[in-house]
This record gives structure tokens, C-alpha cells and sequence, in this order.
């Protein structure tokens, strides 16, 4: 079979697929492609060996997916799943489950951080370790190539031995790295999965032709035995394992075994690892060992069934001291897992005799949430075991000034010289990572060994992306990053401006950078470093103007083919005639023979990019190149973000200690403010002679970087020149007052929602409104000033305002700002809508997803407080938690609301009847009334310093909640509608008072667009390829239902009262609330400026219908049931096919497309019939009175 | 009496034809018409700006929000598009070839030269019978010239000359400064026939959005005129053809559009409206007229009364226009 070049999670779908029946799965990061490749396979109609197409089921949640299959075995199909993290935490009771009863299957796990202080997505073993007890077996490999044939081993062996078997890799190191993989063919997996192993499997399966029963509730005289029943199961496992290692050697040629060992033929020193670390242990071992070392590696491949005699088989005796690394933390053990295993192993194995001498045996911890672990960090563990007396415990890639556990390393290489190295600095979605997985496969196909990793920053919008690139005639053992590299691609301008890129080059690399320049002006606009680098290093210097090469050939700002043709022009890795063909062959290949305009684009930006490309001559000197610019924009002094997130903003986060780090996970607000990315090229500039101060640019702003303030005029005269204001239109304000609008543009994105929802045109010039894109670089300086100086001017006394109005509510101070949302997000204006309405009282329970990732995602962080220092208190739980955990947050408050009541009360006469009085009867409904609270509080507190009464302390611990808290439940449709569903519904009936915001962008938006129960009928996700078939929930209706709860979906684009009421009115609501949001989003795959007008069609087609129900108004005058739009005017295709979630069905098949159209057409009229029919009766909830009637 | 005519080298069993509309969509409505008497079909047009967006939109498609953040690699799974427009023309080409017997004239609207030709040979390739050329070229730059815009024209022309073998007519648009000369260097230019006139989105403003909406509006008999005067002048100048559409309801519009100079009428909006039979209807009036004034075929009728029948048509131009200045109160009061 062909060697290809692929990730870990591409060849473990393509066996799991073709070796099994059923598949059920969920999205988590970084397993979900495992899925998704599986469900395109399905959706082509493949075949599995067997010859059916298997059954891939996407379900609610992890723990859904586990019980599916579950069932699936117990009916007899050949049966996998896919997971990490959390999600396999969820799993966990029914692999005890599925083990218990001796079930065969394999799942197959990227193996990702847990969240403990934080969430981290990247690789360790936290999670694979928790399932240590579950009775899974646990096989561990270490790249690409062992993940595709473990999948096919473990499943033989599975079948064979009746033990499941959970297969792990590294995320991301593993499951996203490419590397050539030696693919298998289906005579290899055939050969291994027999008729016989299956029928053996299936004869034991639920079939009321041969019923038995399986799964009793057993009681103390039988469970014991039946626990160890399982034993001889066990017992076999190894040896059928590595019988079944060795069958798939005689037929692949590729061996491996349970324990391996690699290094000198007598070490003295040994590393006991496990996964994509072994293999740079190899890697510095060989290198070690040409340097007089005696080292050497014992590759941990079964951890369970432990076999400890067959691990102690494969080390040599030589050996005198052993490090065992963990990649996972059990804080409180005596040490980790595999550590305990082997210590115990050996311990064992000496008391019985079996081994003559102990050797010194230490654990260490190294690359938690895929710290790096490098050939350095490997030779620092080695010196430790040199040490008389080497730690016992320590950790490696960090350095720890707290416990001091430690090692430090110093610098050492141990790459392959033959091996070349390229990193690319990119811009995400500008091509750069798809044009290098492309390059790595075009030189892999030339016969090199080829490795490509990607890394991500950690914004959404305008985020950095680097490409490692590695090819060598030899396997490629180096599973870290790339320090230093013989090409740096910097494919865009501004990184070089802002980082020092160029210390990662190598002497005499190359560097290829694409400057809007001239190639007679770049070396004038570098920065001094970059230079001084070039200079020193020797560094051969090549520019492209590659923007106007994208132009001049219609590839827009594509310039990824552009810059792929430049980089083999130069690096010299395979001829560039061969690289030429074989880009333009993959140009063809992914267009097809339709796509052929499109192709000859890309071919004239192969060709131009040749006749474009400049070798720049680097003058001796180093000239008048400028600082870099600041990443990070400190206005006071301050330790933490200094020490801390300044370090994190500069990519040196790696080398901030363990003392800096706060050890609970609490970190503080509001320091996305210090961040000024710079990321787009244009801003909005207000024209104050056309606004007409709605405020509608600063509601849908994503990123809060369009403000107004109303000030008094005496403030004008210190203002910096430009900074124009004018008067205010609202009466709410004075004739001294003034009005101004400005944009922070160096935190605005570029979206232009504003522009697109601005309803004030120029009455001369119509194409123009009241507030406009333009170039950026002409403004800059003086925009800045004007928004430094705006933002020290006070803002509007929030008791002033009237909230119920857009244009006031506006003028309140955002508390959510500048986050990494993508640009144009359709959820944060609803987020900062929150931050502004109660973001001083406001404590957030999020959901993981989007919005816990914008939102909280290091290095800085949007919620902000206010300048009395009150805001947002943010936290994020789980995924599938976040109801409960909000409504344990409103029981917590409650209880501690009504303590300080108490107290209060019974400190009446100490504090005074008249301010005990008015504290207790505040309702607090009114920001006048919360701001007379707050200093009626200040007041108490005082008084309580003076009161010598245990309640008096204890009513100290309590006072600040005798201020209303608003309490919020966030997060996406994948938790409110899935994952999540049940807890919600559950808070949904528990009448407490606390507000549920569902930010339904209709799909997982943080894993990649992933079908959810809000998918709407007709559109493209993962998981529904041909469109899905069936519509959303109606979750409205749901919580209507209970006709207790207060129900609104909103849509801001189509009706920005509506939603501004419903906010209000669902905060006001002394009990559950729910607003279900119509967010737009990058993944239903259309410019989002124009999202808030997809908006207003989506509400106009009646397939978003507006509503409220209050149930306050029950019993009143007026009706409860609010319905807030029309009846459908506008037809459904002029909503749907402006997105190509949409449209894309049309392409793939018109017939089907068209019925869509008409399901969601229907949708959209019985939509219209059963709310207009639910508002024409009013109460869901009828009194007594009504009921008798 | 004969009604066949020959009109780009296909013989016509009479002169009226179904014009370029979404009516080609229906079969079943072609093959009414056909039933009816329609002597051939043009295609709805072919727009190479419709492949180029809709290129770009796969191209978007593809790689929309691709590689740009860790958990989100992409947002669609990967797809296999197979309802594209090039695709999609040629097959309903093949189907209309399939049922009709009448010729299937393609239409063809470029932008680019590579375009035209590319295009071009695709539909000769596909069957089609003839072409149609729709020329147009927004003019809507001041520093664009008109002869550029006419030399964009011929080169077109010329390349789909060069690269095809099938007879094709250039459909153009009302607003020419000197139409006959240019349709004198079309024919030379290898075009054997003109379709006049193009029809196009009415533009108007939204008073309450205060921007523009476009629609496209159905044909009205008033629009017949402009085409039955531009096939009169043009008559005779040059070796070219001549279909008049735009407004053809009536069977005595086939009469008079042959006797300015027309080879073959084309109607679309009537048969929207009325049905297939209106084409029958339409043939019947057409010969019954014919027979009243003893006419023996459309190519006895052709040109009879076209400007270049007259002794001096530039000046019987002129006075025409004089005339109806003359005659403003008369006409507007």
C-alpha cells in the first residue's frame, strides 16, 4: 500500500472505519477529526472491510456516545468511538461497564489535558489515566504510524481476548502532526480481524432468538466472585496482544512490541516513557550515546494489563538508574502511574527474588498541556541520574521556584543533521498552514521522511499561525518544535514587525518575506532586530510583494500558492521545476476539472510568484530600522501583568516560573485593554455631522471598540485635537453636554458591522453613513490619542439612563471588550450587551465553547471592571454542567443573601432601625436604587467595624450580598440544546432567579461547526454533509412549557429593542429566565459583516421567530405572550443561500436543495401559525379564576 | 406559400423563434412550443461571470475559515459539488437536444476573451445547433472609449470565429452611437446574424432604503419598436442576419419584422403569458395575412420596407425625428 502523508487521527479513522459497524461519537478537541473523518467516509458510501457502509452516529454528549455504543456491542456490531479530555471522563461508567461484561471494542483517544485550574486543550495523560480502574486495556503509541496499526492490533486483540482496549496518542503532537504513513490495505486487515473473531463476538450479542440476560444487580454473596471472574481474562492479555503485534509483522513487516527497548547494548541509564515523548528519548539518546553516553529508552507500549515481568524482560541488566516520566499529575500520590508501576515492578521482582539489585529509580512529570519536551529537557533528566543523589521526584520543562522539583536544561541539539527545518509565520485563514500540509506532501511523495506541526494562537480573530516543517532521508524522530530553522517564511508583513522572528533562523537560512514593499524598500522597513539578525546570522534575504501578486492574478488575498511556489524556489528541497508541477497538479486536484477558472488563477500566482520573487542584497550595516512594535500597552505599573502576561503576550510564556502563576487558576479582569493587536488595516471613523447617536454601530460592535460617552462640555478643552464631539440629542442630557463616538483602532478587528447596521446616511453622498471604514495608517496616531484621552473622560451616570432605550443602554460602560472573538461575531454583542445592562453585579456561569474560550482564554481576558473596581465575576465549569453550575451560584448567593438578612435583623438596633431598614426594603429594581444600596452597604460595614458581636463578623462575610447579584448561565447551542439539555432543563423547572443566555450560532462552533440539535433543516455541518434533515428543536417551546419561566429569542440585527427589552425584562424576572440568541457565525460561511442583515431575513422568513413570554404578566393587563415579528413575507431562499451552510446543498444536489427550501418554508409558516396562535391566547399559565371559567 | 426560412444556416420551418428565457428550464413548456410551431430555441444565456462567482464561492466553500484556530481546523466537512452552472447548461442542452426536433440555439454571455472561446467550443461541443453571442460590456467608466468597447466586441467575435465551426448571431444591446457600422464589422468579423435587442434589470430607487432595487420586468409591445426600427435601418448594410425580439406578442409583428428585414422574430414573455399555443395562434395570424396580400414566402417579405429600400434612409431618419418634434403637442396632449 502507498506510504502517505498524514495525521495520527486521519489513519486511526481510516482502520477504526474500515474495522467496525457502528461508530458513535461526539466533538472534543483534538479528537473530533476522528469522527469527522468517519463521517465522510460514511457519507461517500464506503465500505468497511466487510463490505457495509458503517453506521456513524453523532450524539449528545461523550456520555451519550459511550452508552450508544454500549448497546451497540451488546447487539453484536463491531463498535468504536473517539474521544479525549473530558469527554472520556464522561465515558468512564460505561467503559467499567463494558468491560465488566467482556466486551471487545477499541477507543481510540487523543489524549488531552483534564481541566483542573484551567482548561487546556493540548496533550498529557491526565485523562487517559483516570481510566486505569475502568478494566480497559490501554495501549499507547507514538506518532502516525503506530496509531494507524494499533487501531487494527488492539481491535484483533480486543476481539480475541474479549478485553477492550483504550488506544491513546499525544493530542495535537500526535493526532495532528503529519508524517508519512505506511498505509494499510485490506487484505493486512482482513487478515487480521478473522470471520472467526468476529462471529465470536456477535454470538455473545442481545438476540431474542438465544435471549440471555446480562447486567443483573448481584448482592454481596456473588459480586466479589464475579468480580475476579475476569481474572484469567486478564491474565492472557498481554500474550495475545504481543501474539497479535507479531502476527501484523508477518504480514507488514513492521514489529513492535509491548515493551521496547532502544540505546546501547548496555546502558547504565534508562528513561521509561511512553508515546510521542519516546521517541525524542530516542532521538537524544543516540545522540547522548556518540557523546560517551550509556543510555538508553524503554518505550512503554501496553500500560494495562501492566505485564510487569515482560517490562523488566525488555531492560537490559546493565542498567543502574532509571528515570520513569509521567505525563500526567496526580497531585497528593506518592508519585505518578507509571512510575508507581515500574518502582513497584521492580520492588516485586526483587523481593521475590527474580532480580538480584534494585536500580536507583526516580519519576518525574515533564509535558503537561503539551509543554514543550526537547532533547535538552531528555539529556537534564540523564545528568539528574548521574547525580549521587538525584531527585526522587521532579519535574522537567518548567522551572519550578516554589517546590523546586525542577531540572534545569541546558542547551542541547539532537536532530538528525541531515534533517531540514522551515518555519512559516502566517495569518490564520491566509492560506499558510493548508499551502504548507500541501508542500509536506508534495516533498513526502518525493520519497523524503516529512513532519508538519501546527500551532495556533489562542484569538480567533487575526491569530498567528506557525508552521514546523521538518524533511530528512531518515525517519524523523523529533516530536517538538522548531528552534532554529534553515527557512523562515514570515507571510506576513506585521509579524516581523512585532516579534523577533529571526532568532529562530539559523546561520546562513534563508528568509523569505512577503513585504507590500518594493523589494528596493523592505530592508528600510525592517525593524532594527530583524537586521541586526540578518546581518549576524548571514542570513540570505528573498521578498514578494505577494498581495499584489494575489491581486494582479484575481486570488483576492489568497497568496498561499504564491508563497508555497517561493518557498521551493528557494529552499532547495526537492527541484523547483518538480515542486512547480506538483503544486499546480494539487491546484488541479482540489478544483477539479470544473473548478477551471479558478485553476488558472492559482497557476498565474505559481507563475508570477517566480517572476516576483527578489533575492534582496543586505547591506554590512545594520540602518535606521525601527523598535518593534509594542504587543502589549502597560498605563501603570503593574507586577503581575509585567511578570506574567506581558511574558505570555511575547511567546515567553514557557519561562515564566511556577511562584508567578496563581495556583488556584483566579486570574484577573480586564487586561485584554493592555493587548493592541493591530490586526486589521481599517477602522470605522465616526462622522458626528450624519450620526444620528442611536448607537446601533456600538450595540453589534463585537470587540466594544466603538464607544460613546455624553460629557461635559468644559471637558473639551484638554481634549487632543480632532477629538470632535457634539451635542446631544437625547433629552436625557443638558445643553452644556456633549456626544462623541470613538473606535480604539488598534483593537478593532475590521468586521465592519457597524457600517452595515449604521442606519444614517449622508443625505449628499448616500454611499456614505454616519460612520465609515478608512485606511487606518493615515489615522492612527491621532485615533489613538482621541481614544486615550476618551477613555479617562467619566462615563455616564448609569442611574441616568433609561435601559430600556438602545441608544442610552449604549452609553453604558462595557464590561466584556477587545476579546479574541473572530471578527464580526454574532455572540459577544449579546455578551457585552449583558456586561453593560449588570456587568457590575453580574456573576457568570460559562459553558465551554466559544464564548468560555473568548472569554477566557489566556494570555489576556475581556471581562473588565469598572473604574469603582465592580465587575464581571466569570467562571467556566464543564461543558455539560453550566445550568447547574449557575443555579449552585444563585443557591449560594440566595443562602448568603438571606444570612446577611438575618444578621442584619438581628443587628437592627446596633446598626440603626432607619439604615437596617432601608437596606432590607431596597428592591433594588432601579440602578438608582442599586447605587443607594451599594452605599447604604459602605455604611453598614462601617458601623459592623465598630460592633464587638459575633454577628456583626460573621454579617461582614456576608454584606456585599445584600446587593442584588444577577446571576447568568451562558453558553452555545451545544450545551443548551445537547450536551447540556438535561441540567438545563432541570434549572429551567427550578423557578430560582437566574438567566439563561444561549448563544445558538445552530452548530459547535468551537470544534469546528459540528451538527447540533439547533442545526436547522437544509444546512451543511460536520456530521450532516448532505444538509440536515431534520429541524431544530424548538427550545422556546420547551421552556414555554413550564409556563413559569421567562422566554425570549431575540435576534439583535432584525429587532435591537427587542432583544434590549428581553434582556431586561428576563433580568427583572424574579425567577428562571432564557433568551435564546440568534448569533451568527464564521461557520455558516459568509462575510459577517453583512451577519446582522442575515439577521433581520432570518427573522423576516419567520425561521427565527421572535418572541417573549413574561410570566409576570400573567393575571395583568397586558398579555403575556409578546409575539415580535410579522408574519413571513420574505421567502426562505433569500435568507438561506446568502451562506453557504445553505447553498452548498444546491451545489451537491439541486433536487434535494429544493426540497429544503420547501421543508423550511413549511417550518417557517407552521412556526408563524403556532406563535401567532400561542400570543392570540395570551396566558400559558391560567389562574384559578381563568381555569374555572 | 412558403413559411421556411434559413437563419444562421438551419432551416426554419418559419421564422418565429423562442427566445433566450428561464422558459428553456421546462421541457415539457419547449416541447408545447415546438408543438405549436416554434421553429427553433435559444437557450437562457450562459454567463461566464456566473462561473467565475460561482467558482469563487466553491473556492470559499473549500477553504472558508480554514486552518485558523486549533479546535477549528474547518467548518464544513468536505463535499463533492456536482451542481455546476457550466455542467448543469450543457446537460439541459443534451436534454432539450433529446426531445426536440426544432434547433437549440445556445447563448453565450463572456466577459473575458479566454472565455468566449473556452465556452464557445464547450457548446458547440455539447450540440448546440447555433450560438448567440450576448455582447455587453457596461459601459460606465468615463475614461473608457466607446471603440474600446467595440473592439472588445470584435475581438470576440473573432475569437469564437476562430475557434468554433458553428453559425452564431451577436446579441446586442439598444444604446449603439452607430450600430450599423458596427454591425457591418461584426459580419466581417464572421457573426452571421444579429439579435436585437438585449434586455435588461430595470434599476430603480428605493425611496425608503435610499439605495437602488433592480427587477427584471416582462417585455411590453411598446419595447417591439426599437427593434423593428434598429433591424430597418440596419438592413442591407451588411451581410448579417437579423432576429427582432423584445415585445413580440402578435402574429402581425412576425409580418412586420420581416418586411424591415428580419430572418426570424423571437418571443418569450407571450408565451409566459398566454401558453404554448399563443405560438400557433401567433403563425396563424401571421399566414392568414400573409395569404390576404398574397404573399408566397417570409423571403419575398424581407426587408420590403427597410430603410434601405428607401432612396435616402439617413435623411428619412432625420425627418422621421423632425416630424415627430413637430408634432410634440399633438402627441403628448
Amino acid at each position: 500500500m502507498p506510504r502517505l502523508v498524514m495525521d495520527a487521527n486521519e489513519a486511526v479513522a481510516r482502520v477504526a472505519y474500515r474495522t467496525n459497524e457502528v461508530i458513535a461519537i461526539y466533538p472534543i478537541t483534538p479528537s473530533s477529526p476522528m469522527g469527522e473523518h468517519s463521517d465522510d467516509y460514511g457519507a461517500k458510501g464506503e465500505p468497511n472491510i466487510f463490505g457495509t457502509v458503517p453506521d456513524v452516529i453523532e450524539m449528545q454528549s461523550e456520555g451519550g456516545a459511550s452508552g450508544a455504543v454500549h448497546g451497540a456491542l451488546q447487539a453484536g456490531s463491531l463498535t468504536t468511538t473517539f474521544t479525549a479530555s473530558q469527554g472520556l471522563l464522561l465515558m468512564i461508567p460505561n467503559m467499567h461497564k463494558i468491560a465488566g461484561e467482556l466486551t471487545p471494542t477499541v477507543f481510540h483517544v487523543a489524549a488531552r489535558s483534564l481541566a483542573a485550574q484551567a482548561l487546556s486543550i493540548f496533550a498529557d495523560h491526565s485523562d487517559v489515566m483516570q481510566c486505569r480502574p475502568t478494566g480497559f486495556a490501554m495501549l499507547a503509541s507514538c506518532d502516525a504510524q503506530e496509531a494507524q496499526d494499533f487501531a487494527l492490533i488492539a481491535q484483533a486483540a480486543s476481539l480475541e481476548s474479549r478485553v477492550p482496549v483504550l488506544h491513546f496518542f499525544d493530542g495535537f503532537r500526535t493526532s495532528h502532526e503529519l508524517m508519512n504513513v505506511e498505509t494499510l490495505d485490506d487484505a493486512v486487515m482482513k487478515a487480521m480481524i478473522t470471520p472467526e473473531m468476529i462471529n465470536t463476538h456477535k454470538a455473545r450479542a442481545l438476540d431474542p432468538e438465544r435471549p440471555v440476560l446480562r447486567g443483573t444487580s448481584q448482592n454481596p454473596d456473588v459480586y466479589f466472585q464475579g468480580r475476579e471472574s475476569v481474572n484469567p481474562y486478564y491474565d492472557a492479555f498481554a500474550g495475545i496482544m504481543q501474539a497479535q503485534m507479531d502476527r501484523f509483522a508477518a504480514l507488514t513487516g513492521r514489529q513492535y512490541r509491548l515493551y521496547e527497548y532502544d540505546g546501547c547494548a548496555n546502558p547504565k541509564k534508562l528513561i521509561v516513557i511512553m508515546a510521542s515523548g519516546a521517541k525524542t528519548v530516542r532521538e537524544t539518546v543516540t545522540a547522548l550515546n556518540a557523546l560517551g553516553y550509556e543510555t538508553g529508552v524503554l518505550t512503554v507500549r501496553l500500560f494495562r494489563p501492566f505485564d510487569a515481568q515482560r517490562l523488566l524482560e525488555a531492560i537490559p541488566k546493565s542498567v543502574e538508574a532509571v528515570a520513569v516520566l509521567d505525563r500526567t499529575k496526580e497531585p497528593g500520590a506518592n508519585a505518578e502511574p507509571l512510575f508507581l508501576d515500574v518502582m513497584h515492578a521492580y520492588a516485586e521482582a526483587f523481593m521475590t527474588g527474580r532480580c538480584k539489585s534494585m536500580p536507583r529509580i526516580i519519576g518525574g512529570r515533564y509535558g503537561l498541556s503539551s509543554k514543550e519536551f526537547t532533547p535538552a529537557m531528555v539529556k537534564a533528566v540523564f545528568d539528574e541520574l548521574k547525580k549521587p543523589e538525584p531527585k526522587p521526584r521532579f519535574t522537567v520543562g518548567i522551572l519550578d521556584d516554589v517546590t523546586h522539583l525542577s531540572l534545569d536544561a541546558a542547551p542541547f541539539e539532537a536532530a538528525d543533521t541531515q534533517a531540514k527545518q522551515a518555519l512559516f509565520y502566517g495569518l490564520g485563514s491566509d492560506g499558510t498552514v493548508g499551502a504548507n500540509k500541501n508542500s509536506i506532501k508534495i516533498i513526502g511523495e518525493a520519497g523524503q521522511h516529512v513532519q508538519g506541526y501546527f500551532v495556533y494562537d489562542s484569538k480567533k480573530s487575526g491569530s498567528m499561525t506557525t508552521s514546523h516543517l521538518r524533511f530528512s532521508p531518515n525517519p524523523i524522530l523529533s516530536t517538538y518544535l522548531i528552534d532554529t530553522a534553515d527557512f523562515v517564511g514570515v507571510h506576513q508583513f506585521v509579524f516581523i514587525l512585532k516579534y523577533d522572528i529571526l532568532k529562530h533562523a539559523k546561520l546562513g537560512a534563508k528568509v523569505l518575506i512577503n513585504a507590500p514593499y518594493g523589494a528596493d524598500e523592505v530592508w528600510m522597513r525592517l525593524p532594527r532586530i530583524a537586521q541586526e539578525r540578518i546581518i549576524e546570522k548571514g542570513l540570505k534575504l528573498y521578498s514578494i510583494n505577494a498581495y499584489d501578486v494575489a491581486k494582479t492574478c484575481g486570488l483576492g488575498r489568497r497568496i498561499n500558492t504564491i508563497m508555497q511556489t517561493c518557498f521551493f524556489s528557494i529552499a532547495d528541497i526537492i527541484p523547483a521545476e518538480e515542486a512547480v508541477a506538483k503544486i499546480k497538479q494539487s491546484i488541479e486536484k482540489t478544483y477539479g476539472k470544473k473548478g477551471e477558472m479558478i485553476v488558472r488563477m492559482n497557476f498565474c500566482g505559481v507563475d508570477k510568484a517566480i517572476e516576483n520573487l527578489h533575492e534582496i542584497t543586505v547591506p554590512a550595516e545594520v540602518g535606521s530600522g525601527a523598535d518593534l512594535l509594542p504587543v502589549y500597552k502597560l498605563l501603570s505599573p503593574e507586577p503581575f501583568l509585567e511578570n506574567v502576561t506581558a511574558k505570555l503576550e511575547a511567546f515567553e510564556g514557557d519561562a515564566v516560573p511556577v511562584s508567578a502563576i496563581p495556583a488556584d487558576g483566579t486570574w484577573p479582569l480586564g487586561t485584554a485593554r493592555f493587548e493592541k493587536r493591530e490586526i486589521s488595516l481599517e477602522a470605522p471613523v465616526w462622522d458626528p455631522d450624519v450620526c444620528i447617536q442611536c448607537g446601533k454601530c456600538m450595540e453589534v460592535c463585537p470587540h466594544a471598540v466603538i464607544r460613546a460617552k455624553v460629557f461635559d462640555a468644559s471637558l473639551l478643552a484638554d481634549a487632543p485635537e480632532g477629538f470632535t464631539a457634539v451635542k446631544a440629542k437625547s433629552k436625557t442630557f443638558g445643553e452644556d453636554e456633549r456626544f462623541t463616538i470613538k473606535v480604539s483602532v488598534e483593537d478593532c478587528t475590521g468586521c465592519s458591522l457597524c457600517v452595515e447596521m449604521c442606519p444614517a446616511k449622508d443625505k449628499s453622498d448616500l454611499s456614505k453613513k454616519a460612520i465609515n471604514m478608512a485606511a487606518i495608517e493615515p489615522i492612527h496616531d491621532a485615533a489613538v490619542a482621541q481614544w486615550d484621552y476618551f477613555v479617562d473622560l467619566p462615563e455616564v451616570d448609569r442611574s441616568r439612563l433609561d435601559r430600556t432605550k438602545v441608544k442610552e443602554a449604549q452609553l453604558l460602560q462595557p464590561l466584556f471588550e477587545f476579546s479574541g472573538a473572530c471578527p464580526g461575531c454574532g455572540e459577544t454583542p449579546y455578551v457585552k450587551l449583558a456586561s453593560q445592562l449588570f456587568g457590575d453585579r453580574m456573576i457568570v456561569a460559562n459553558a465551554t465553547g466559544c464564548s468560555s474560550i473568548y472569554g477566557g482564554n489566556l494570555p489576556t481576558t475581556p471581562w473588565a471592571k469598572n473604574k469603582e473596581g465592580r465587575g464581571t465575576a466569570w467562571s467556566n465549569s464543564l461543558f455539560e454542567d453550566n445550568a447547574e453550575f449557575g443555579l449552585g451560584m444563585r443557591a449560594s448567593i440566595d443562602r448568603q443573601t438571606q444570612f446577611a438578612r438575618e444578621l442584619l435583623y438581628t443587628l437592627r438596633d446596633a446598626v440603626g432601625g432607619e439604615l437596617a431598614d432601608a437596606l432590607l426594603s431596597n428592591a433594588q429594581k432601579e440602578e438608582s436604587a442599586i447605587a443607594r444600596q451599594r452605599e447604604d452597604v459602605a455604611a453598614l460595614e462601617a458601623k459592623l467595624a465598630g460592633i464587638d458581636r459575633e454577628e456583626a463578623r460573621l454579617l461582614e462575610g456576608v454584606s456585599s450580598y445584600l446587593v442584588r447579584k444577577s446571576v447568568w448561565a451562558m453558553g452555545g447551542d451545544g450545551w443548551a440544546y445537547d450536551i447540556g439539555y438535561g441540567g438545563l432543563d432541570h434549572v429551567l423547572a427550578s423557578g430560582r432567579n437566574i438567566n439563561i443566555l444561549v448563544l445558538d450560532t445552530q452548530v459547535y462552533s468551537n470544534t469546528g461547526g459540528q451538527t447540533s440539535k439547533a442545526t436547522p433543516v437544509g444546512a451543511v455541518a460536520k456530521f450532516s454533509a448532505g444538509g440536515k434533515p431534520s429541524d431544530a428543536k424548538d427550545l422556546a417551546l420547551h421552556a414555554l412549557s413550564y409556563g413559569n419561566v421567562y422566554v425570549a429569542r431575540v435576534a439583535m440585527g432584525a429587532n435591537d429593542t427587542q432583544t434590549l427589552k428581553a434582556f431586561v425584562e428576563a433580568e427583572a424576572y424574579e425567577g428562571v429566565s432564557i433568551i435564546i440568541a440568534y448569533s451568527h457565525c464564521i461557520a455558516h460561511g459568509y462575510d459577517l459583516r453583512n451577519g446582522m442583515n442575515q439577521q433581520k431575513l432570518a427573522v423576516e422568513s419567520g425561521l427565527w421567530p421572535l418572541m417573549r413570554y413574561n410570566p409576570e404578566k400573567v393575571g395583568g393587563e397586558e398579555n403575556p405572550f409578546s409575539l415580535d415579528y410579522k408574519e413571513p413575507k420574505v421567502p426562505v431562499k433569500a435568507y438561506m443561500y446568502n451562506e453557504a451552510r445553505f447553498k452548498m446543498v444546491l451545489k451537491m444536489n439541486e433536487e434535494r436543495a429544493g426540497a429544503f427550501l420547501e421543508e423550511a418554508a413549511l417550518k417557517a409558516q407552521h412556526d408563524w401559525i403556532r406563535y401567532r396562535d400561542l400570543a392570540e391566547s395570551g396566558n400559558l399559565t391560567l389562574t384559578k379564576e381563568q381555569t374555572c371559567e | 406559400m412558403r413559411m421556411n426560412v434559413n437563419y444562421l444556416g438551419l432551416e426554419l420551418k418559419n421564422p418565429l423563434i423562442v427566445s433566450a428565457s428561464p422558459l428553456s428550464h421546462h421541457i415539457d413548456m419547449c416541447r408545447a412550443l415546438e408543438e405549436h410551431g416554434a421553429a427553433a430555441l435559444v437557450m437562457h444565456s450562459l454567463f461566464e461571470e456566473q462561473i467565475n462567482a460561482e467558482l469563487h464561492e466553491i473556492d470559499h466553500m473549500l477553504f472558508h475559515g480554514k486552518d485558523a484556530f486549533s479546535e477549528a481546523l474547518d467548518f464544513f466537512p468536505d463535499s463533492r459539488f456536482e451542481n455546476y452552472e457550466t455542467e448543469n447548461y450543457v446537460n439541459r442542452l443534451h436534454a432539450l437536444k433529446r426531445v426536440l426536433d426544432i434547433p437549440v440555439i445556445a447563448s453565450l454571455n463572456g466577459v473575458s476573451s479566454g472565455g468566449w472561446v473556452r465556452y464557445a467550443k464547450l457548446l458547440e461541443e455539447a450540440g448546440a445547433d447555433a450560438l448567440e453571442l450576448n455582447l455587453y460590456y457596461p459601459a460606465d467608466r468615463a475614461w473608457t472609449a466607446p471603440d474600446e468597447i467595440e473592439a472588445r466586441y470584435l475581438e470576440a467575435i473573432a475569437a469564437v470565429k476562430e475557434a468554433c465551426t458553428l453559425p452564431f448571431a451577436v446579441k446586442l444591446a439598444p444604446a449603439f452611437t452607430a450600430l450599423p457600422h458596427f454591425l457591418k464589422a461584426a459580419g466581417e468579423g464572421g457573426a452571421s446574424g444579429a439579435v436585437l435587442f438585449n434586455r435588461f434589470y430595470h434599476s430603480d430607487i428605493d425611496l425608503e432604503k435610499l439605495e437602488w432595487s433592480r427587477s427584471l420586468h416582462k417585455s411590453v409591445p411598446a419595447d417591439f419598436a426599437a427593434a423593428l426600427r434598429a433591424v430597418a435601418v440596419c438592413y442591407g448594410q451588411s451581410d448579417l442576419q437579423f432576429c427582432a425580439g423584445g415585445g413580440v406578442r402578435d402574429g402581425l409583428d412576425i409580418v412586420k419584422a420581416v418586411m424591415a428585414g428580419a430572418t426570424t422574430v423571437a418571443a418569450a414573455t407571450v408565451f409566459y403569458e398566454a401558453g404554448a399555443a399563443h405560438a400557433a395562434v401567433m403563425l396563424d395570424a401571421a399566414e392568414r395575412w400573409m395569404t390576404e396580400h398574397e404573399y408566397e414566402s417570409f423571403d419575398q417579405m424581407r426587408g420590403s420596407i427597410s430603410y434601405a429600400k428607401a432612396p435616402n434612409p439617413s435623411a428619412l431618419e432625420r425627418a422621421n425625428y423632425v416630424d415627430l418634434l413637430s408634432r410634440g403637442d399633438e402627441l403628448w396632449f
